[in-house]
């Protein structure tokens, strides 16, 4: 039980060899159950795709281990399980030794890259990213189709970034988004063409190199613009964006401008009660907590929340993350619909309320007959609310 | 018979179970949290009913096909470890609570229910369970029952086995029993000790070997009102035999839900952390740590009463450490996490075995000695007091990428140490296998009565030093 020369050809492995000798096999990321700490299960493959515990975050770790301890894998079949993780980070949160499950599937998925062994579906994400510069593959030029009938300003101090989810599964968001943000009384502008895909897709799906070098691009495009605030609606973009000082996310600024009484917003008809879904990236990594603020909005603005406001920091995702949707659309939509029961499971709202657009398009379309419409937190705000700027 | 590939092959088309047999998906059944070695597991079969345990049983001792039951596999033992092959039978699809009686105050379960689940169905109720092992968010009923739980309760309720009305097992042939009053199908489950002998008692801390548990009744209790945590400093590990003892004899034990001994090293780390200002030379050696859970008034007299005892015996009250570890801890409910904690520094080998409280003091010193002839690996004791006796854990914390076969050789020493100390198995699984089959006409009996309920010995075999499959 030791790694062996094996591990000097796994690179991306080797970096995580104390994590692969550390983990002991608690079970917590597979599927505890601790009510005082609002854990119910966590991870959403085991629920929805297999119940087989090699889809866990310990599964992943196991698996990495056997690896570069030389075990002769079937390594289609590593990369079938490694490339079913939705990387909602749950595992991550949850092991009380800091283990990093997720990261070590995307090392897994890395090596299997690697050696060409990715899902063609990642592949064609991958491919969808560097040719068109967002993961679904719509035409680059479309980027701002959203924004045809909305004025922008060409010297404003706020740039808004839609990121790839707005601007091509949600455009409403992004544009409900950009007249909440003029309502404040904000010049707004946008990137256009210089836009681009922020890697983050390509991060999840392990081409680490890939995702980098669009990082560094779109870095690089926002270097040439001067302003002082850059709003994103996109988590993962927000994720990925996290070393931007200047950056907040749409429902941080949303929270401020009515904290500093920017925006002024009153209800179109009696406020509705809604049912929230929380985004998993708002909970990884170095950015705030996003999940709260939206149950903090809606406080604010009278809005009934379903089952209270406290939100739990491990919420079953949604299953739009990881690229699940493309490489397994129906456990996928079954990890949605799991959301969906559960978010009306304690009364029908009026509505579902999630501050991720990639996740509010995905439940979107595993919606049923008779379930309640889902929006972006801009796209809710928009629809249900008057909206003016101070003093109007 | 059928090849290898043929019986797996059968499982596989079963209805109401799910199967693998794929490489990879068997990677994560090898082992269970413990250091002992991992098994090789041909086949996981997950069944979601108890119709299909049966049928898998019945297929796989027909074939004589090893067969591992696996709850939440967070056991230290390795019963678990498929170390002859065949399938690992994953319960965790049996996780539906059947029954919550309160006239009779029982609760029924399948095997499969997590201790978290549990409890937070019974808390509506004002009840819960008496026995809560400190892996309660990730172990199972059915795996506590197989391998004799411990923890919270261990005071007041001793063993898990004790908090058992009566359990439903599938034998070797396929037969369902069910055990205690619920042997006679008019009744259902009410008491366990009726009819004949004890036979639930067979199945319990029999790691699966006799039998494939399918349900479980356990007696309610209801949820205590208050809750209190105090601990108490020694100058020794004698003191704190002598007062553990004094309050076992006069039975001060039914407002204790946990109770744990503390040695130096822990204190002194758990003082630095919280009071980093404190000197650390006057702090006691041994430290008990009690949290009191009753009405009020009880607990306020028992208190009462210990304190008495543990200054009569050389303690004293020692609210630091309730404030730097022990109060967080129990209050908080991190002592669920406690059981990770354990694993915070590196993986660590944990054996647990049944000490006579008179013998803390000995116990403490093949601890002590362990230390002395294994100095590479840092040795930690974990003692929890029970109603009777105390459970000690001897911990050996080991970098598994260069130390695992090491440290597995120094927790056998520890094993045939602690024997010859006086102590005695617990959670045996595997990592007592060769003291359990010591015991001469108590292995005999063991075996024998293996034969009968297995002939082929497909159940779980290794553990508790029992039969190879035939």
């Amino acid at each position: 039980m030791t790694a062996t020369d094996k591990a000097s050809e796994l690179p991306h492995l080797t970096n995580y060899l104390k994590d692969l000798y550390h983990c002991s096999d608690c079970g917590y990321c597979v599927d505890a159950i601790w009510e005082e700490r609002d854990i119910d299960h966590i991870c959403a493959t085991l629920e929805s795709h297999s119940p087989g515990l090699s889809y866990s975050g310990q599964g992943y770790i196991k698996t990495a281990r056997a690896w570069v301890e030389g075990e002769d894998l079937p390594l289609a079949s590593v990369s079938e399980h490694a490339f079913t993780c939705t990387s909602c980070g749950n595992c991550e949160r949850i092991c009380p030794i800091g283990m990093r499950p997720m990261e070590i599937n995307r090392a897994l998925r890395s090596e299997l890259i690697a050696r060409d062994l990715a899902p063609e579906s990642a592949v064609a994400i991958q491919k969808n990213v560097l040719e068109q510069q967002n993961p679904a593959g719509a035409p680059r030029a479309a980027r701002y189709h959203w924004a045809q009938n909305i004025e922008t300003a060409e010297r404003a101090e706020l740039v808004y970034l839609p990121g790839c989810a707005s601007a091509y599964a949600r455009p409403q968001e992004a544009q409900a988004a950009m007249r909440l943000l003029q309502a404040a009384g904000v010049p707004v502008k946008i990137l256009g063409d210089s836009d681009s895909c922020c890697g983050a897709p390509l991060r999840e799906l392990g081409f680490s190199d890939d995702a980098a070098r669009q990082s560094e691009q779109l870095g690089a495009a926002l270097a040439k613009q001067s302003f002082n605030l850059l709003v994103t609606s996109g988590c993962e973009c927000a994720h990925a964006l996290a070393n931007e000082d200047r950056q907040t996310s749409f429902a941080g600024w949303l929270a401020s401008a009515l904290t500093e009484g920017k925006l002024q917003l009153a209800a179109r008809s009696s406020t509705p009660k809604v049912s929230c879904i929380e985004s998993c990236q708002a909970t990884l990594g170095a950015v705030p907590n996003d999940n709260q603020t939206l149950y903090d909005i809606l406080g604010r603005l009278g809005v009934t929340v379903n089952g209270g406001a406290p939100t739990s920091r491990f919420a079953m995702c949604c299953g739009a993350g990881g690229g699940a949707p493309a490489m397994h659309p129906q456990s996928s939509t079954e990890m949605a619909r799991a959301r969906m029961r559960e978010a009306t499971a304690k009364g029908q709202p009026d509505a579902i309320v999630s501050i991720d657009p990639r996740c509010v398009a995905h439940l979107d379309a595993a919606r049923s007959d008779g379930d309640p419409p889902v929006y972006g937190l801009a796209e809710f705000v928009d629809t249900h609310f008057h909206l003016s700027a101070e003093g109007n | 018979m059928a090849d290898r590939h043929e019986q797996l092959a059968s499982l596989a088309g079963l209805d109401d179970a799910a199967f693998f047999d794929d490489p990879v998906d068997l990677i994560t059944y090898r082992r269970d949290t413990s250091s002992y070695a991992p098994g090789k597991p041909e086949g996981v079969v997950r069944p979601r009913s108890p119709e299909a345990v049966v049928e898998i049983i019945k297929r796989a001792n027909r074939d004589k096909l090893p067969v591992y039951t696996r709850g939440g596999a967070s056991m230290y033992a390795g019963g678990v470890n498929p170390e002859h092959g065949g399938i690992v039978l994953d319960m965790g699809g049996l996780n539906r609570i059947l029954d919550i009686d309160l006239d009779r105050g029982i609760v029924l379960c399948e095997p499969g229910v997590r201790f978290g689940a549990l409890l937070s169905a019974l808390k509506p109720h004002g009840q819960t369970v008496g026995l809560v092992p400190s892996t309660a968010p990730t172990a199972t009923v059915g795996g506590a029952a197989s391998a004799h739980a411990l923890g919270t309760g261990s005071p007041q309720f001793q063993s898990f086995g004790d908090e058992v009305a009566g359990l439903e097992v599938v034998l070797a042939n396929g037969e369902r029993v069910q055990t205690g009053s619920a042997a006679s199908s008019h009744a259902g489950y009410f008491q366990r000790y009726c009819i004949g002998p004890d036979v639930t008692g067979l199945f319990l801390g029999a790691d699966g070997t006799l039998g494939v548990v399918i349900a479980v009744a356990l007696w309610l209790h209801p949820l205590p009102p208050d809750r209190e945590t105090v601990c108490y400093g020694f100058p020794d590990a004698g003191s704190v035999q002598e007062c553990i003892m004094e309050i076992q004899r006069r039975e001060l034990v039914n407002n204790i839900w946990y109770a744990g001994a503390y040695e130096a090293p822990t204190i002194q780390t758990r003082i630095s952390q919280a009071f980093p200002d404190k000197p650390l030379d006057d702090l006691p050696s041994f430290a008990l740590a009690v949290d009191y859970r009753g009405e009020a008034h009880h607990i306020e007299e028992d208190e009462s009463r210990i304190a008495e005892i543990a200054e009569r015996c050389g303690g004293a009250h020692f609210p630091d450490f309730n404030e730097a570890y022990f109060n967080k801890l129990r209050n908080e409910e991190i002592y669920w996490y406690s059981f990770a904690g354990f694993f915070a520094i590196s993986r660590c080998a944990i054996l647990m075995s049944s000490v006579p409280t008179d013998k803390l003091t000995a116990f403490m010193d093949v601890i002590g000695q362990q230390r002395k002839n294994f100095p590479q690996y840092p040795l930690g004791a974990a003692i929890v007091m029970c109603r009777r006796g105390l459970h000690g854990g001897a911990l050996a914390f080991y970098d598994e990428a260069s130390q695992w076969q090491d440290a597995n050789e120094a927790i056998s020493e520890c094993a045939r140490a602690l024997v010859a100390a006086g102590c005695v198995p617990y959670k045996s699984g595997k990592v007592w296998a060769e003291q359990v089959a010591s015991f001469g006409p108590y292995s005999s009996l063991l075996k024998q009565l293996k034969k009968e309920l297995d002939p082929n010995g497909i159940l779980s075999p290794g553990d508790l030093g029992l039969a190879t499959p035939n």
